[in-house]
């Protein structure tokens, strides 16, 4: 039923008007309002503002895609176009497209084994540019994303904290991998794939970048326990970070961390000698908090947190 | 004499096939209007870079799966889309970067400092305060010109929804913008239909 603009009859709320501009509404309730808003000359005021708001979204500048993520993405295409088994074109992929209201990711990639993924790329993808970046937008926590988008470019102060002890590693043996594969095999197969930087130590340290660290990120925690990964020994995955009090200590460097990690290993990270320390929160998404090789060394040696994969 | 450009449907097809440079290809033509959406959505740079390289590596490896029902614009946004959603709700359950806590009102001061700012920096930050699901809405629709049925297949919503978000949001950001300031009288009295459904 449509009814005739009164003289004083009482505006629609602001929230009808938008749908009546949208087209929300419809029959009766379409009807009922737009006879007010075309006597009225508030609710033509507050059209002509919505209409106003139209225009102000189109005119928006598409915010520029910074320089360094530019750089970052066609790293991971490079990388992409190289890598074999885990990021090739899988007909059998879950459809990315399809709603997950549940799973943290829907990157398949993350349920690839860790003997699989481990043999994805060489550790050529990390753009440091992009990692002191992060580093730097990290300390702008109170500034706007317009700000920091800005800002970020000029920030590259490492993200840092005194570490409170100090320590050495230990002793002990390896333990089995994921998908049948032992720590010092599959060590030694990414060392053969590593080209960048060559081995500084025995035993060899696998070597992962942002892609491969996130493709095994969800298994890791699983395949290396830190019950046996903090086995203390010249072969530990953990390395030195072994020793509890060291690693404990490391830990608790990492700014806005004060859990215990679920485990951790001696890796190189862009060809760089750096330990991965894997955080589970509360709803079971790994966190990878990738660190300096300093970190821990001693007291006085602030560790640096060179990326943070999720 | 050049070699005539490559559909997008093409080049995704010849990424399925093993072209090798295909994928790039469709990733530098769209990439801009990706990071924007990624960007409005997460309002956090390396949010969004982090939400554009998961979303990329979906795409890469599930090309194959793509059909035509959809152009494929509208596939990787929809792919990109569920990537910030994915750090939405991760921000949820552990608030590594807090979202802006500010509600819709509209203190004095606030419509003076938006007044003397720029207009396209007053619309951010405005967009800024709104929820993610008006905020997806709005820019797919009202920044990025999608029409509310693609914009519903981005979102996997009802267009119904994605106009009622729309709608709602766009309502917000004229309070937040100061245009309802002047307006003649005092706001409204005759209730509004029942509202449809608002969150995700």
């Amino acid at each position: 039923m449509t009814a005739a603009p009164r003289p004083r009859e009482p505006h629609p709320a602001l929230d009808t008007l938008a749908d009546l501009d949208a087209g929300v509404l419809e029959g009766a309730d379409a009807e009922r309002v737009a006879a007010h808003v075309g006597g009225c000359a508030r609710c033509g005021q507050v059209m002509a503002a919505l209409d106003g708001v139209r225009a102000d979204l189109r005119a928006l500048p598409a915010p520029p895609i910074p320089a360094t993520v530019v750089t970052r993405l066609d790293a991971l295409l490079a990388d992409l176009r190289t890598a074999p088994d885990p990021t090739a074109p899988d007909p059998t992929a879950p459809d990315p497209t399809a709603p997950n209201p549940t799973a943290p990711n829907p990157a398949p990639d993350r349920t690839a084994p860790v003997a699989a993924a481990a043999k994805a790329t060489a550790s050529r993808v990390v753009d440091l540019d992009a990692v002191r970046e992060r580093r730097g937008r990290r300390l702008m926590t109170a500034i706007g994303a317009a700000a920091a988008a800005v800002a970020l470019v000029a920030a590259g102060a490492a993200i840092t904290s005194l570490v409170r002890a100090g320590g050495t590693g230990g002793d002990s043996s390896a333990i089995g991998g994921a998908g049948g594969a032992t720590y010092q095999e599959e060590s030694a197969r990414q060392q053969e794939d590593a080209t960048a930087v060559p081995a500084p130590a025995s035993p060899p340290l696998p070597s992962y970048d942002r892609t491969t660290l996130r493709a095994v990120l969800p298994t890791l925690a699983k395949a290396y326990p830190l019950a046996k990964t903090a086995q203390p020994g010249p072969e530990s995955p953990a390395g030195p970070m072994a020793d509890a009090a060291l690693r404990t200590a490391c830990a608790r460097s990492i700014p806005g961390v004060s859990e215990d990690p679920r485990t951790v290993l001696q890796v190189r990270y862009g060809g760089q000698p750096a330990y991965v320390f894997v955080f589970v929160d509360g709803a079971g998404v790994p966190t990878a908090y990738v660190v300096g090789d300093q970190c821990g060394r001693a007291a006085a040696v602030p560790a640096t947190v060179l990326d943070v994969v999720r | 004499m050049t070699a005539p450009e490559r559909s997008d449907a093409e080049l995704l097809r010849a990424h399925a096939d093993g072209d090798m440079r295909a994928f790039e290809e469709l990733v530098r033509r769209h990439r801009d209007r990706l990071w924007a959406v990624a960007l409005r959505t997460l309002r956090e740079p390396e949010e969004a870079a982090d939400a554009l390289q998961d979303a990329l590596i979906s795409a890469y490896r599930a090309a194959g799966t793509f059909r035509a029902e959809s152009a494929v614009t509208t596939w990787l946004h929809r792919i990109v889309v569920n990537a910030c959603l994915d750090r939405v709700r991760r921000r949820q359950v552990r608030p590594t970067v807090p979202l802006p806590d500010e509600g819709p009102g509209e203190p004095a001061d606030r419509r003076d400092r938006i007044a003397e700012r720029d207009t396209a920096l007053a619309v951010e930050e405005a967009l800024g305060q709104l929820g993610v699901d008006q905020r997806m809405a709005i820019t797919l629709v009202d920044i990025e010109g999608y029409s509310v049925a693609d914009a519903a297949q981005i979102l996997g919503v009802a267009e119904g929804t994605v106009k009622s978000r729309c709608a709602r949001g766009r309502a917000k950001l004229a309070v937040l913008l100061g245009d309802l300031r002047n307006l003649e009288e005092p706001a409204a009295v005759i209730p509004g239909p029942s509202t449809r459904e608002e969150g995700r």
